[in-house]
This record gives structure tokens, sequence and C-alpha cells, in this order.
């Protein structure tokens, strides 16, 4: 128990401040990719303490009550997984606190808000299944919801895995709005939403949100982190490798490639799903398992 | 210590001028003069944006589009008028269209002249117009309108 409640505090302290320093890195990487002097490591963190530094003033009066509730639930999906929960509980955490980013972008009303909020939620209906079909393939392979089995136990999931493994990383980079899936708040380089979902939230809301943005992509990590964990620490440590390059090899991809029409990463996804996640899933069941 | 200083987002809004000064201010932004690594980012969003920056004058069609930018910005905010036109009109002050500098529709926090300024006084000028932006955050974000 005392460990569980150590682990969500340490989640809850450490995840702003990784997903802070790796959004940096990820900025300076992509200065360098595009021939830029490009902007300070810590300067992800001086915007979100502007951000809440600042006022905010909101269009609806439903918006920031939607916003917490997002809020909490992203919160308790990164909590639930940190303390080695169940796995599916997570996924279910995750959708309900997408749905309320998505309904608080639509509360507002603003044009662009309400079309990155119909992106967004187009995002989300490519994704979901990729990331249940993940989490039934690590109950095939491991028998297993929970967490802390999965991570601490057996063997790397990789290779009965990789179909998923590949599949996850794509709908991984769509979840997390990252370049060229950056369609929901388009924000840098392009804006031609402005900022989409985005666009409504000012001061002290926007820098939640961006928080929030670094706790989701902790806890999409981890469920990467998830494939190569077996309990021991050369899997930890290769865990926390891949990760990372799996991370800058996104931000390199969202350098070099044009951003996707919506219909694209939607079809994309499915056919992804399809192809790497429910094949692999079969070949699990019935190959590798032997039922 | 306020972080107002860090991460000044700016919002760029062309008036009626010639376009010269836009074309400085896209220069200023292109890299070469190091305002990234200050924490400067342009925007395109009123309600991210700390500081407005206006060049050309003002005229009867967008007064009420200035306004409504600067209303949008939420507190503290600061406002750079950048070159001639949207200092007192410049060039085109006689003009019958023309109703005058950026101060007839908002406050003016401070002024960079110059028919265009280079670039290098429009980066001195952003630096001073943080100042204030970062006077106003440390008073509580306390805008002077
Ligand atoms: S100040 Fe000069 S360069 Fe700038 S918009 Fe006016 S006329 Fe053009």
């Amino acid at each position: 128990m005392i460990t569980k409640i150590l682990m969500i505090v340490a989640y809850l302290l450490i995840a702003p401040v990784a997903g802070c320093i790796f959004e940096g890195l990820g900025r300076m990487l992509s200065a360098v990719l595009e021939g830029r002097a490009g902007a300070t490591l810590l300067q992800p963190y001086y915007d979100v303490r502007k951000l809440l530094e600042k006022d905010s003033m909101s269009p609806s009066p439903h918006q920031d009550l939607y916003l917490l509730i997002h809020m909490i639930f992203t919160l308790a999906a990164g909590g639930v997984f940190f303390a080695g929960g169940d796995l599916m509980l997570v996924v279910v955490l995750q959708i309900t606190a997408t749905a309320f980013a998505v309904t608080a972008a639509y509360s507002s009303g603003s044009p662009y808000s309400v079309l990155g909020a119909r992106r967004k939620m187009l995002m989300m209906m490519a994704c979901q299944p990729m990331i249940i079909a993940t989490a039934v393939g690590f109950y095939i392979y491991k028998d297993t919801f929970g967490v802390r089995e999965l991570a601490g136990s057996g063997g790397m999931a990789l290779l009965p895995m990789a179909g998923l493994f590949l599949g996850f990383i794509y709908i991984m980079t769509i979840k997390l709005e990252a370049a060229p899936f950056d369609l929901g708040a388009s924000g840098s380089g392009i804006h031609e939403l402005v900022s989409g979902t985005e666009t409504e939230y000012t001061g002290r809301t926007l820098g939640v949100m961006k928080m929030m943005g670094w706790y989701e992509r902790v806890t999409m990590f981890g469920i990467l982190f998830l494939f190569l964990s077996n309990g021991r620490v050369t899997g930890y440590i290769v865990g926390i490798l891949v990760c990372a390059a799996v991370y800058f090899l996104q931000v390199i991809g969202g350098g070099v490639l044009s951003r996707v029409k919506p219909d694209f990463a939607l079809r994309s996804a499915w056919v992804i799903t399809i192809a790497l996640g429910i094949v692999n899933l079969f070949v699990l069941q019935f190959v590798i398992e032997g039922v | 210590m306020s972080f107002a200083k860090k991460s000044p987002w700016v919002l760029y809004f062309g008036g009626a001028g010639c376009n010269g000064c836009g074309a400085e201010v896209m220069a200023a932004f292109n890299g070469d003069y190091g305002l990234e690594k200050d924490g400067f980012k342009l925007t395109n969003n009123p309600k991210h944006a700390d500081i407005l920056l206006l060049t050309g004058g003002v005229n009867n069609q967008n007064r009420d589009v200035i306004k409504q930018l600067y209303e949008q910005m939420v507190e503290p905010k600061a406002v750079l008028a950048v070159g001639d036109c949207a200092c007192d009109g410049g060039l085109f002050k006689d003009g019958d269209n023309i109703v005058g500098g950026m101060e007839k529709v908002v406050t003016v926090d401070h002024r960079i002249p110059g028919c265009a300024p280079d670039p290098e006084s429009l980066v001195a000028g952003l630096k001073e117009v943080l100042e204030v932006f970062d006077e106003k955050a440390t008073d509580g974000g306390e805008g002077e309108e």
C-alpha cells in the first residue's frame, strides 16, 4: 500500500519534470534539424510558469469544469498505471479524460476550437482500438492486466508482440498529437486552426493543460516501456533507452514529414491496427500460446 | 520573481502601412537575432499572446479589429508600436482614411520609430517592451488601460 502511494506521489512529482525536460530536448533537436539557434532546454518550463502567472478567461461557464474533470482522469490514469494497477482501467480512464477534453473544446462554441474538437474526436477513434488491443495482447501473453506484474515478471514482450509494439508507437504519436498528427491543436508551424482545441484556453488554463500533456505523455511512454520490461535491470535499461529513442524519432519525424489529413490519420490507424495489432493478437493466442 | 520575461509570446498585426515594417518583423524573428533563445515566440492566437506588436496605422476598417485583438489578450499584456505609421500615422498620416497611430485605439507601451526600423532596433525594442510587460506582471497583472 505504502509503495503504491509513494509511486503515485513520485508520478505526480516526476512526470511533469520528465515531460518538460523531454519537450525541451525535443524542441532543441528540431531547432538543430531546422538550422535555427532554438530555445533553451528550460523554455517549456518558463512557458508554463509564465502561463500560470497569467489571468485566464473562459468563454463558457462549463469549459473549466470539463477541463477539471479531464485533469482528474488524466492524473488518475497515470496514478493507476504507476501504482501498478489494472492496465485496462488505465485505458478506460484515458479515454474518459480525452472525451472530457473534447467536450471542453466543444463547449466554448468558438469555431476553431470546435473544429479542433471534431478532429480530436476522430483521433480518439483512430487510437483507441490499438491501445485496447495492446492491453489485450499483454493479457494473452502474461495472463494479467496488472501493470506491476507486467513490468516485473515474465519474458520481454517485444518479440511475441512485435506487431502490437510497432502499431502502438504509430498510434501513440497520434494520441499525443505529435507532428505530423498535431491535427486537433494544430500547433506548431502551420496554425491553420489558430490553435484548435487550445484556442480558447488562456493563461493559467493553458498552462495546466500543457502540464496535463506531459502527464499523459509519461503514461503513454510507460505503456511502451511495458513491452521491454521483464523484471530485470537489463529490461529496464533497454526499456528506457527504447522509449527515449522512440521519442526522438517522433521529433525527427515531426520535423521532416508534412502534416497528414485527419482522414489519412484515421484510415492508416485502422489499417495498422488490423494489420499489426489484430493479426498479432491472433498469432499470440493461437501460435505462441498454442490454445 | 516573475517568469513573464522568460517567455513572451508575440501577436503581430499589420495595420495600414506599406508592409515594409512587417517584412522587418519577420526578419527579426527569423532566427538570426536569437529572439527564440530569450523565449520570444510568434503566436497567431490573441488569447495566448503577451505582447501585441503593431505595424502600420489605424484606419476606419481596422480600428475595431485592433481593439478586439487587444481585448482578447489576457492580463498582463503590453503593446509595441513598430514604425512611423504605427507611432503617429507616418507617411500616410494625411490620407483621408487614416485615423492616426496605434495609440488612437490601444494604450501603446513602447514605440520604435523608423521607416522602417531595422531588425536590430526591433530586437532592442522588444526587449524594452518586455520590461514593461514584466513590470505589469510583477504588479499583479494589472493593466494600465
Ligand atoms: S513606417 Fe514606413 S516601412 Fe513601416 S509601414 Fe509605415 S511606411 Fe511602411
